[in-house]
């Protein structure tokens, strides 16, 4: 029987060692080629989120309160946003969405009250929000989301005063 | 006659057995990411030209839109020309019976159709 050399022994702890070399590297490069679909499909999302959801709940707000071409642009000091008319049981009230530190925010009260951007309740997490009514009556709003990302929608009033 | 393997030998086998069970598994996985990376691709393409088609239905209400196309490029920012674009909205104006407009928005890459959308056009209306 032949006997093994102890360079033979070497050359197959080195094939071993190779091997298990060649497995981890493998295994990383699969790993952080799932990070990085994941850490895209995360952003994607959250930029979907952030900026898509704020323009949609601006549009449905529109739409919702959208008698009368009661559909104005809120500019305030500060504030750039949207002040609808609305009314319930008889009495008027103004509903208004703006940004108030990095937030987009909605306050409704009665007409006759003076508007208070402190006296807001948070929708959610934007960077800004410009908005602005061409000659035709078309709404152009601007959302720039808390990550960057800024969409850009038109909506235009179905009724008019 | 009796065949001896040394213990590295052994081993050896044993990690050649798991590095072909490993790269199957990591075949069917890559094809998963990459599936699921373009998906979300997808998905941006359609949510950006859902936004778009729909101010321009929104705008074709409220006023005139001219017909034409518009080019974006892959960051959907808006290019003069179709070099480099790649993305086309085509605006489509049909006065058969009422104004229609008919907004097309579609990948050059492979010239494919991510959404098509057509609107009306109406009287607007006081609502009590």
């Amino acid at each position: 029987m032949k006997r093994r050399t102890p360079s033979g022994h070497l050359v197959d702890i080195l094939a071993v060692l190779l091997l298990i070399t060649l497995f981890a590297a493998a295994s990383l490069t699969v790993v952080l080629l799932g990070a990085g679909v994941y850490k895209k499909t995360v952003s994607d999302m959250n930029d979907n989120f952030t900026t898509r959801t704020a323009l949609a709940y601006l549009t449905q707000m529109i739409r919702s309160n959208d008698r009368n071409g009661n559909t104005e642009v809120l500019r305030d000091q500060n504030t750039d946003g949207l002040k609808l008319t609305a009314s319930y049981d008889g009495d008027s009230y103004n509903i208004y969405i703006y940004v108030k530190d990095q937030s987009l925010m909605e306050l409704t009260q009665k007409s006759s009250l003076a508007f208070n951007p402190e006296n807001g309740r948070k929708i959610m997490d934007i960077r800004d929000l410009s908005v602005s009514e061409d000659k035709d009556d078309l709404i152009h709003i601007r959302v720039t989301g808390s990550d960057g990302e800024t969409e850009e929608v038109s909506v235009s009033e179905r009724s008019t005063s | 006659m009796k065949i001896r393997h040394s213990g590295s030998s052994l081993l050896m086998i044993e990690l050649l057995f798991a590095l072909l069970f490993f790269s199957l598994a990591s075949g069917i996985t890559i094809r998963l990411f990459v599936k699921a990376s373009l998906l979300s691709s997808e998905t941006v393409a359609a949510n950006k030209a859902v936004v778009l088609a729909e101010s321009i239905e929104e705008e074709f209400r409220n006023s005139d839109v001219s017909a034409g196309n518009i080019y974006y490029d892959k960051k959907w920012t808006k290019t003069n020309t179709s070099d480099g674009a790649s993305y086309q909205v085509s605006i489509r104006i049909t006065e058969v019976e009422d104004p229609t407009c008919t907004v097309s928005v579609t990948r050059l890459s492979d010239k494919s159709t991510i959404l098509t959308l057509s609107s009306l056009k109406h009287e607007r209306r006081k609502v009590s």
